[in-house]
């Protein structure tokens, strides 16, 4: 397209020739060259070189744009050169302080001076030329850095996916890590600790007969053992509920006679501590939402930290309250009650509550943090008050059933 | 006095031991196996009064022993108390599915609860 505005102007002006040196960013320029009747090449390369050579050294760079006439030129080289190459005029295109094209135009054909016109003319010409070019310019070099950035988006969109797939593969090996794990704490875990639980179990009937030293450490022993199984049950629980989003399936549960099963079960440990457990609205069945089995678990860690947590002698209330889509279950007890500062750790994995009063009573820190991973999974929720020597009160809320509950619903 | 025997198929050789010293204690002819692909011979040597089977053993598992225990004439009401360290309730319905007796799981019981339930099978 310059190729054939150059052309035009030349024929138009009947000039031996016309040339544009396009400058580029790095200092190098472009030449387009007029194709002309008379040269077979208007100006060779070399030739632009030469006048790219003489314009940095014989001509200062101008505010705006100026002409150089061959008649105005006084360096003796440079007129040789204008002749030599027949050039009547060079225009030079300066923006911010630099040359961006130096539009060379030759001699008239007819030999006559450019006429005041002509030169009017080409003023306004050059500029709008000039800008046309490097519009032009800066539109190839958008085309260009726009493909360099398309293959470099796609270059780094192909490194994300290679990298994505790297990740799944990763949590993929993670999970595989994960399960073996789950199955080397079931079975090289559990069965020596099995086999060390059933002889305790064997040597207690005759313990009586043990020098009291000995049968002290069998108990630490005991109460190691129940330690480590308890924390292992718990880690189990933890790595297949974390697998698994939701619990399935979600019964149709009585929730009071749950709860007074649960407590049945650990009855003697709080019967050892002289501790009453009294129920509020136990009256009515309420049947609710939820995963048997779990939320058993559930009850037993709560009622069992109400009976852990409390003085001697303390009492535990369990009062059910109908609300209008749930049941809220509340476990309260006359305890030590959890320092204000650990109020918000208290769901926490591992997170346990330190004073003096219940720093001998032991737990693995994962109770409360897997009741309320598994009441969330049915669609319930926990939440607890406490008071620093007064007690705490831990309240969950599961869904109400509209199923009518089976008799026969309860045994497990 | 004709002792009742008890064979213990089960390769974790912690529980092996102390299954076998409680049961032993209990006045029961105990004998073990480890690998699964022998039980099947020794219950047919040994003619336990009760087979405790765990499910995961080597070379044959304890499904596939199950299944062909119970398909044999000889065996198919030989008390089988299938014994598994997962306490999953789904492998316990599969497994009185296939038949067995009764279920235990390894790492709730009790020698209590293992006596028990070996004095029930047997009665």
């Amino acid at each position: 397209m310059t190729t054939s505005l150059l052309h035009t102007l030349e024929s138009t002006l009947h000039l031996t020739g016309v040339a544009f040196m396009v400058y580029k960013k790095d200092g190098t320029f472009d030449l387009k060259i007029s194709g002309t009747a008379h040269h077979d090449h208007y100006l060779e390369r070399t030739e632009a070189e030469k006048i790219d050579e003489l314009y940095r050294q014989h001509f200062p760079y101008p505010e705006g744009m100026k002409m150089y006439r061959y008649q105005d030129i006084v360096d003796e080289s440079t007129k040789e050169l204008f002749r030599a190459l027949h050039i009547e005029l060079i225009i030079p295109i300066i923006k911010a302080d630099k040359i961006t094209t130096l539009f060379i135009l030759g001699t008239k054909k007819s030999g006559q001076a450019y006429s005041p016109q002509d030169l009017e003319f080409l003023g306004i010409f050059a500029n709008q030329v000039g800008i046309a070019i490097q519009n032009a310019l800066a539109y190839r070099e958008i085309v260009e850095f726009n493909s360099v950035l398309e293959a470099r988006v796609n270059e780094r969109t192909k490194q994300l996916e290679e990298a994505q797939a790297e990740k799944l593969q990763e949590a993929l090996a993670v999970t595989k890590l994960k399960d073996e794990f789950v199955f080397i704490a079931t079975h090289e875990l559990r069965a020596p600790l099995t086999a060390i639980l059933l002889l305790l179990e064997m040597t207690s009937r005759d313990e009586a007969h043990l020098p009291l030293p000995l049968r002290s450490n069998l108990d630490s022993i005991r109460e190691a053992s129940n330690h480590l199984n308890q924390l292992i049950d718990d880690l189990l629980e933890i790595a297949r509920s974390e697998s698994s989003p939701t619990i399935q399936p979600t019964q149709t549960v009585d929730l009071v006679t749950l709860v007074q099963q649960a407590e049945q079960v650990i009855h003697p440990l709080a019967d050892a501590r002289g501790i009453s457990i009294s129920y509020v609205h136990a009256n009515t069945p309420h049947a609710v939402l939820a995963h048997k089995e779990k939320l058993k678990e559930v009850v037993t860690n709560l009622i069992s930290n109400a009976i852990k947590y409390n003085k001697p002698n303390g009492r535990i209330t369990i009062t059910f309250t109908e609300n209008k889509d749930s049941i809220t279950t509340e476990i309260s007890d006359t305890g030590y009650g959890i320092p204000e500062q650990y109020h918000n750790k208290i769901f926490e994995k591992f997170f346990r509550a330190t004073s003096k009063e219940v720093e001998e009573i032991t737990g693995t820190g994962l109770g409360l943090f897997i009741s309320k991973m598994l009441l969330e999974k049915m669609g319930g929720s926990i939440t607890f008050s406490s008071i620093e020597h007064e007690g705490s009160t831990f309240s969950f809320t599961l869904r109400k059933s509209s199923n009518e509950l089976k008799d026969t619903g309860n045994s497990a | 006095m004709y002792k009742k025997k008890i064979l213990l198929a089960e390769d974790n050789q912690f529980i092996l031991r102390s299954f076998k010293h409680l049961l032993s204690e209990q006045g029961y002819e105990v004998d073990t196996v480890c690998d699964g692909a022998l039980v099947v011979s020794i219950v047919k040597e040994f003619q336990p009064d009760v087979l405790v089977l765990d499910l995961i053993l080597p070379n044959i598992n304890g499904f596939d022993i199950l299944k062909e225990l119970r398909s044999s004439k000889e065996f198919d009401t030989l008390p089988i108390i299938v014994a598994t360290s997962l306490g999953q309730n789904e492998d316990k319905e599969i497994v009185m599915n296939l038949g067995a007796t009764d279920y235990i799981i390894k790492s709730q019981i009790t020698g209590k609860d293992l006596v028990d339930k070996i004095t029930k099978v047997l009665e």
